[in-house]
């Protein structure tokens, strides 16, 4: 299941990339994989504290943000769904 | 295990670029390699003694640049380098898909099937390193990268993209 949501959230991306969907499209199915890793309260998060567009040039915004999830939460979430 | 200097010696005896661009290209491997000391440039210093940094067709290349791992060209479309175009974001873009190339394809973009997550993690490690003065070219890809990143970890992701592994991925969500 996981897998599948995620090659939907990928073919997605990839067709937003070519002018051929949207971002929009794109969350959605990012929603649906987060709901089946149980972990839909971090995605919604996630999504709501999306900056500004201007504001992807300030260097810190990509990898702070990815660093304030912690690896070993998203391990044992995982775990308990598998 | 390759070091700094070595990178300098392929640079030197590369003939197909000038002296000005080679200072650029060392510069921002340093930045890398200050920022990522444990992913090796074995890969980078072989390439960069026949790097080519050449026009790109503005029909094949979707914004300003490009990196082919097969020719092992940087490619540059002149007409989508305007004024609001940060060029050294987009050097740093193109270096890391050269640091992170394999065969075919970088990172983790295996058979050209994860494109976009690709380019935005890419384009993520650009702006750490380098920031972006100007114009953000792959914005959706960016978000999508960065949502993707906070489901499966920034490590994960990380290896996946250095070490060219989708299966640590595939593997976690299957």
């Amino acid at each position: 299941m996981n897998i599948e949501l995620f090659k939907t959230f990928n073919n997605l991306a990839n067709n937003n990339l070519n002018n051929k969907g949207s971002l929009a499209m794109v969350l959605e199915s990012y929603i649906a994989l987060a709901d089946s890793l149980g972990l839909s309260d971090i995605a919604y998060k996630k999504i709501s504290e999306l900056p500004p567009a201007s504001s992807f040039e300030n260097p810190s915004i990509g990898v702070d943000n990815i660093i304030a999830f912690s690896q070993e939460q998203l391990v044992n979430k995982v775990s308990k769904v598998i | 295990m390759v070091e700094l200097e070595d990178i300098k010696t392929s640079l030197d005896s590369n003939p197909y670029l000038s002296s000005d661009i080679k200072d650029c290209i060392m510069e921002l491997i340093t930045i890398f390699n200050n920022r990522f000391k444990d992913v090796p440039l074995n890969n980078a210093c072989e390439r960069l003694k026949t790097l080519k940094i050449v026009k790109g067709s503005k029909f094949l290349v979707k914004k300003s640049s490009s990196y082919n791992p097969i020719t092992n060209e940087i490619q540059i479309s002149l007409s989508k380098i305007t004024n609001d175009i940060d060029c050294k974001h987009i050097l740093m873009r193109e270096l890391l898909n050269l640091i992170s190339a394999k065969d075919n394809f970088t990172g983790f973009n295996v058979d050209n099937l994860y494109e976009a997550l690709n380019i935005g993690y890419t384009e993520i490690l650009a702006n750490l390193l380098v920031g972006n003065e100007d114009n953000v070219e792959y914005e959706d890809e960016i978000v999508e990268a960065n949502l993707f990143a906070s489901l499966i970890g920034s490590d994960l992701i990380k290896d996946a993209y250095f070490n060219n592994k989708i299966d640590n991925i595939i593997n976690v969500l299957s």
